[in-house]
């Protein structure tokens, strides 16, 4: 009986649960990390959150509902250390969500600092990347937005809904960059954020008090890489050919003129698009195709006449051209960046492996430039809202 | 060893725990040993080996067949002498004894690298081992049935696993076929042939256990097609969801793949649950090993009683793995470059001679001095049986 009490005595003493539990009020929980290059090491900032400011029940309001902290050092360990000098608790990465790389550091290469967040377990592969536009990664992380009170969820909710809505954004998630880091024949892109507005109004608490609100941040282009260094920004034309091209579209808006500043507004619901690559004479050729469905959901000219099917038809050509001119900007950027971010090579690869065999060395420099492109773009417009010809006059 | 002498399990629970061994540890780092050189070709390497491992099956239950209900180490001593026998045993004890400190070693990083970063391995390596020592303790009996119990649950968490990543598929991971031709393909069969499939040798020392007087083939057979697929369906998973590039960046594929797992932005974050999936496996591939472990030893030694063997088998194994893989980096060179050699001659080698001897020593002269072997009683049936 003694024998058998000292047991489950002992018992109770050795197995109390496990020594690296960490309960939820002892986590510090991150939710986006910006990253800067200052004097030759990384200043990590660190968003957090603030429980008692998001908490349902309770109404919160006197402080920011995230706090940065920032820590610097020589690994992201060592930075993400460091600041436990000034925060109460240890971070915990599981919830990140937004990965924010400043402009001067990307354009020094980020395969070097990432690999933390693939090596770490706490970090989950699924967080989005943006790259600071001409700014700092820290001060993007520290802005009151409205409707959403964590600017991380409101910018990677932002992120989500423009890429599939609005053409020229990607989210990328970290897997997809570890994949197109890793693999041949492709570029990295990752979309650019920026700050509107004073730099002091984004910090205060009187940004999200007005209506229109001061500060606010803004996805604006697209960075190119080169290897795992920014090349370049496209501009909006590129970027909406770029998100054309490789597919992530689903819907936007096009606007065809049809008078001097007038425009009929299509919304184009659904687009598809494959790249098809093709060796004649030994050198490969690549069709871009893009089919695309949409709606007329403005008539700007009162006297053009959408019953008629050959207007429809025209508007449908009128389309197919200014996609076209997205797409071909999209290439001639990367012919002239020799940066293969639309992925032609890689397209290559998996057709025709032999064939990119022999070209991949200089791919880049030698084939992409000269590369022949033939576009076939079919734009479909099925229908004109809930009315024909409105009786406007 | 008495009480396990009458220890009787069903074929359907040998074939069960035949399929439970080959997925073993590989559902976790057979992704990684594939796609090492065969990239996107991963699954024609899996294929391939799986069609070998059923090659292996046949090849084992020939041997099994030939055993008549019997330890294959009882039998060889009896065909041919207690000495040369014995030694054959030993081998094979060895490679049962290798094989569970690789096990033991990948689970003990496993749970350190993914879940339990600040948990020491000792910590984890002794409660895995004392539940295999109280499971071994409960017999052969008590954990086959329990695999019986639990093979349901991991068949449900693996196809709940499987269907909810079916959105994330993307065919074009798979290009190009054969890029780089076959060579490359062919080096991944090997090492995934033999961690998956030759390493099974341990279910021949189940065989004197399995109730009936039925041949073996078609068990062993189900058992390694079932297995095989599986891996097959994992590995194909990995290559279709993640790519070759992060198979091969990350240890452990298959548990990236549950973190992948995303269904309307609710039904996330099901890796900790779906890691049981893996616990199972590799609890019972590493229990059969410790099992043959030490119910070999007491065979090869004679003894009477094997239960006392258990608690020094499991110190020693413990202190083993922590000394004999002391990092990551070195358990993966060994794992890949060595591993598979030892392998070859242990799981494939050393089978293969005991089936030339069962072989040559043929019929009739089986089981002649049953007095001292623990499967007397089934060899005189079995004689019996063969020789009415």
């Amino acid at each position: 009986m003694f024998y058998k009490m000292m047991v489950v005595l002992l018992c109770l003493l050795m197995l109390s649960g496990c020594w690296s539990r960490r309960e939820l009020n002892e986590l510090l929980i991150v939710l986006g990390i910006g990253f800067d290059w200052v004097d030759g090491e990384y200043l990590v900032s660190f968003q957090v959150v603030n429980p008692s400011e998001i908490s349902a029940q309770k109404r919160g309001g006197e402080r920011p509902p995230s706090t940065l902290y920032q820590g610097r050092g020589k690994t992201m360990l060592e930075a993400a250390r460091s600041l436990t000098a000034e925060a109460p608790r240890k971070v915990y990465m599981g919830h990140l969500q937004l990965y924010v790389i400043s402009e001067e550091l990307a354009r020094m290469g980020i395969g070097d600092f990432i690999d933390n967040a693939l090596r770490d377990n706490e970090h989950r592969m699924d967080f989005k990347l943006v790259v600071a536009r001409g700014m700092r990664a820290e001060d993007i992380l520290k802005l009151y937005t409205p409707l959403d009170k964590l600017p991380t969820n409101s910018m990677l909710r932002s992120l989500e809904t423009s890429e599939k809505n609005w053409a020229p954004t990607v989210s990328v998630t970290m897997d997809d960059v570890l994949k197109k880091l890793s693999a041949d024949g492709t570029e990295l892109a990752l979309t650019g954020i920026k700050l509107i507005g004073s730099q002091e109004m984004a910090e205060s608490k009187r940004n999200v008090e007005t209506f229109l609100p001061q500060s606010r941040y803004r996805y604006k282009g697209i960075a190119a890489f080169k290897g795992d260094k920014l090349a370049g920004w496209l501009n909006e034309t590129e970027s909406k050919g770029y998100t054309d091209i490789t597919d992530k579209l689903q819907s936007t808006s096009i606007e065809i003129p049809c008078k001097k500043d007038t425009f009929i507004g299509i919304e184009v619901t659904s687009s598809n698009s494959s790249i098809e690559s093709k060796i004649v004479g030994g050198e490969p050729e690549f069709t871009i195709h893009i089919r695309s469905e949409g709606n007329i959901v403005e008539r700007g000219c009162r006297d053009v006449d959408i019953t008629d099917p050959a207007t429809i038809e025209k508007l449908e050509r009128e389309a197919d051209e200014i996609i076209q001119g997205n797409a071909e900007a999209a290439v001639k950027r990367a012919k002239s960046m020799k940066s293969d971010f639309l992925g032609f090579g890689a397209q290559l690869n998996k057709d025709h492996p032999s064939v990119w065999k022999q070209v991949n060395k200089d791919w880049n420099d030698t084939y992409l430039p000269d590369l022949k492109i033939r576009y076939k773009i079919k734009m479909l417009i099925r229908k004109t809202g809930t009315t024909g010809n409105s009786t406007l006059k | 060893m008495e009480q396990f002498a009458n220890a009787k399990i069903s074929v359907r629970q040998f074939t069960i725990l035949i399929i439970i061994g080959v997925i073993g540890d590989s559902i976790l780092i057979m992704p990684t040993i594939v796609a090492a050189s065969s990239k996107q070709d991963a699954w024609l390497s899996m294929a391939i080996a799986a069609l070998l491992g059923l090659v292996m099956g046949a090849v084992f239950a020939a041997i099994a067949n030939r055993l008549r209900r019997q330890s294959p180490i009882t039998a060889l001593q009896n065909r041919i002498g207690k000495a040369a026998g014995g030694f054959v045993g030993l081998l094979l004890l060895f490679n049962f004894f290798m094989c569970a400190l690789t096990l033991m070693s990948e689970m003990s990083q496993f749970m350190t690298t993914q879940m339990m970063p600040e948990t020491p391995v000792n910590a984890i390596l002794l409660l895995f081992m004392a539940v295999i020592i109280i499971a071994y303790r409960y017999g052969v009996e008590s954990f086959a049935r329990v695999s019986e119990l639990l093979f349901p649950v991991f068949l449900f968490l693996f196809l709940f696993m499987v269907i909810l990543l079916m959105p994330q598929v993307d065919l074009s991971n798979m290009k190009p076929i054969l890029a780089k031709g076959l060579p490359p393909v062919m080096m991944s069969v090997m090492p995934a042939f033999v961690t998956g499939f030759a390493e099974m040798v341990v279910l021949l020392m189940l065989v004197p256990h399995v109730a009936g007087k039925a041949k073996l083939t078609k068990p062993i057979l189900w058992g390694y097609a079932i297995g095989g697929l599986i891996l097959f369906i994992v590995v194909d998973l990995c290559v279709l969801v993640l790519g070759p590039s992060l198979m091969e960046t990350k240890y452990y594929p298959t548990f990236v793949l549950a973190q992948k797992i995303t269904i309307g932005q609710f039904l996330e974050r099901l890796e900790v649950i779906l890691m049981l999936i893996w616990i199972i496996t590799v609890f019972y591939k590493t229990l059969l090993l410790f099992y043959a472990l030490t119910a070999g030893t007491a065979q090869v030694l004679g003894l009477k009683e094997s239960r006392m063997l258990t608690i020094p088998y499991g110190m020693i194994l413990i202190v083993a793995t922590i000394v004999g893989t002391p990092n990551i980096s070195e358990y993966n060179k060994l794992l890949i470059y060595y591993y598979p050699w030892f392998d070859t001659v242990f799981c494939i080698g050393v089978p293969l001679v005991v089936l030339a001897v069962l072989a040559a020593t043929g019929k009739g002269k089986a089981s002649g001095q049953g007095g001292h072997a623990q499967n007397s009683q089934n060899g005189q049936n079995d004689q019996n049986g063969t020789n009415p």
